[in-house]
């Protein structure tokens, strides 16, 4: 996928000083960026380092310490996972969360019934959904027969019926084949390329550096690096936060 | 070739069991077909939000207790109708249950189940001193016959009164399974992050399908207390019921619709068996095998009568499309 070179003008999330602790541990230090309207942004940082938990605090299962959240200029510290959803912020989850006891296309039109209250329409809009993921012969399939590539691409195509305008990504490719893997970052370009902002968490290096735009360094919950993916691929303190200091 | 439309199931069902109470006018066989009516039409509130909702409450009774003080009190002490009576427990326990679930639903699996019992156990002691300080706790509910005061000495009509609440209870459950409301429930209780992340204001659908089940179960704590014709806290409010209510939504099919009726209709005559026929000094051998079977089919079918109606379904009725990816 080609990279842009300039980043795009309009922010539509920031997150100004955002602070979190769980009792004594720091889980967030005053994390501070911007997310460029229709960019890919990856999240990278070893394990522990506060990716999810600031997944959480954007999509409002974690309130955040200190700090401000503010997406397409609206402060969002105040609202709810579901109000946040509602005004275009959509996420999968590290494991994915289906609804295992509802068929594949009724786990989508649970995202459709936020705009409408047509059950007809939102079965039609379902299917055209799953048809772009793949997964139109599985309709009324029980999602817990799915493998774990179709289950992600299924949280995927139910967080796209809500929608959304930022899409929040956790360890999508996680658990994938390569095969199956390239299949998700085709599925990521073309959804970027319909103007979808996308903010995915990976651990894959191959892969964030492939499909990102420009790449956030999260370490022991700070922000120890942002660049594009070539910049970061060479910055001394995220390597040296991967595979520590040189003796 | 032009596809014949099966009438559902579900209605069929319905049919039979309103057919059930003209095959013998039988004052025991009427009487065991309103028992298991009534405890369906119960179980099959709890089972609004406990089944489809995943919303463990033990709290039910409060609820029942409500309903049956607020119809049994306004006719033994101010002469009104049951009738009116029963509505006005149906909004008492509208009341009650957004104030229960206002307070728990914050509260998660085990906490909220406990919370539930705490609140149903609150009033109990409240409703107990209330009555201690005025009549008495045990409340006789007079007996003017004529159905002005839902008194009958036909057993029948109690029958059907209750297999009518019945009706309405499988048609609430069912419009709601279809419903947008429906469908939000279903995904709060399997996955409450998930269907918040998908725009579902899952707090709010909980109290609406809570009062919904807290306004049947009320209604039919009316109805109970205008058939029994006596009240009193440690009965109206005792915990027996609440854990009635949900063992036989489990045994008959949790999160289903013809579950609750299915276990109470195999759970209602049983218990009376093993409490009444082998009863005086054996009560507690009936007692015992009654809580074995139960274990056993628990254990055995964990998904309930339906579950098993389902698996014999799909293994020898239905065959599943191989998909092409």
């Amino acid at each position: 996928m080609a990279h842009i070179d300039e980043k795009p003008s309009e922010n539509i999330l920031e997150l100004d000083n955002i602070t979190k602790y769980f009792g004594g541990i720091h889980a967030l230090q005053g994390v501070s960026l911007n997310i460029k309207r229709g960019a890919i942004i990856g999240l990278i940082g070893p394990n522990g380092a506060g990716k999810t938990t600031l997944f959480n605090v954007i999509s409002g299962f974690i309130p955040p310490d200190k700090g401000i959240i503010t997406f397409n200029q609206k402060v969002l510290n105040k609202l709810h996972p579901h109000e946040r959803s509602i005004l275009g912020i959509g996420r999968t989850f590290q494991l994915p969360k289906i609804f295992s006891n509802m068929s594949v296309i009724e786990n989508v039109i649970i995202g459709l019934l936020q705009n409408s209250n047509d059950f007809s329409a939102c079965k039609e809009q379902a299917k055209e959904l799953l048809k772009e993921v793949e997964l139109d012969s599985f309709s009324e399939f029980s999602p817990k027969d799915l493998p774990i590539a179709s289950k992600k691409k299924l949280e995927i195509c139910r967080a796209l019926a809500t929608a959304p305008k930022l899409l929040l990504l956790d360890e999508a490719i996680s658990g994938l084949t390569p095969k199956e893997t390239l299949e998700m970052v085709d599925l990521i370009g073309t959804l970027s390329g319909r103007g979808l902002t996308i903010f995915i968490i990976e651990h894959v290096m191959k892969f964030i550096m492939n499909v990102s735009q420009w790449v956030i360094v999260l370490n022991h919950g700070e922000k120890i690096a942002e660049g594009t993916p070539e910049d970061i691929s060479i910055n001394e303190t995220v390597i040296e936060a991967y595979l520590g200091r040189k003796e | 070739m032009k596809k014949i439309k099966l009438p559902n199931p579900l209605l069929i069902f319905m049919i039979i069991l309103g057919i059930l109470p003209l095959l013998s006018s039988q004052h025991f066989y009427l009487h065991m077909l309103t028992l298991v009516f009534l405890f369906a039409f119960f179980s099959e509130a709890w089972n609004l939000i406990s089944g489809f909702g995943k919303q463990f409450s033990l709290g039910h009774v409060a609820f029942f207790g409500i309903g049956a003080y607020v119809t049994g009190i306004l006719y033994a002490d101010y002469g009104i109708s049951p009738w009116i009576g029963i509505l006005l427990s149906g909004i008492g326990g509208i009341v009650l249950s957004l104030l229960i679930g206002f307070a728990t639903f914050r509260l998660r699996a085990f906490f909220f189940a406990l919370s539930t019992i705490a609140c149903a156990e609150a009033l109990r002691v409240l409703i107990t001193y209330w009555r201690l300080g005025s009549t008495g706790l045990g409340t006789t509910i007079p007996a003017a016959k004529g159905f002005k005061y839902l008194t009958f000495s036909n057993e029948i009509y109690y029958t059907y009164l209750a297999y009518v609440l019945l009706l309405l209870a499988v048609a609430a459950a069912y419009k709601i399974t279809k419903s947008k409301i429906g469908y939000y429930l279903l995904a709060t209780g399997e996955d409450e992050e998930a269907a918040r992340s998908l725009g579902v204001n899952t707090y709010r659908i909980k109290l609406i399908v809570f009062a919904i089940s807290g306004f049947f179960t009320a209604v039919g704590g009316g109805f109970y207390c205008m058939y029994t014709r006596y009240i009193e806290p440690s009965m109206v409010f005792s915990i027996d019921f609440s854990v009635q209510f949900a063992v036989f939504a489990i045994v008959g099919g949790m999160g289903t619709i013809a579950g609750p009726i299915l276990g109470s209709a195999l759970l209602v005559p049983l218990s009376t068996f093993f409490r009444s026929w082998i009863g005086g000094l054996f009560t507690p051998i009936g007692f015992f095998s009654y809580g074995i079977i139960l274990i056993v089919i628990i254990l055995f079918i964990p998904g309930g009568i339906m579950k098993l109606i389902s698996l014999v379904d799909e293994k020898f009725f239905k065959k599943l499309p191989i998909p092409e990816k």
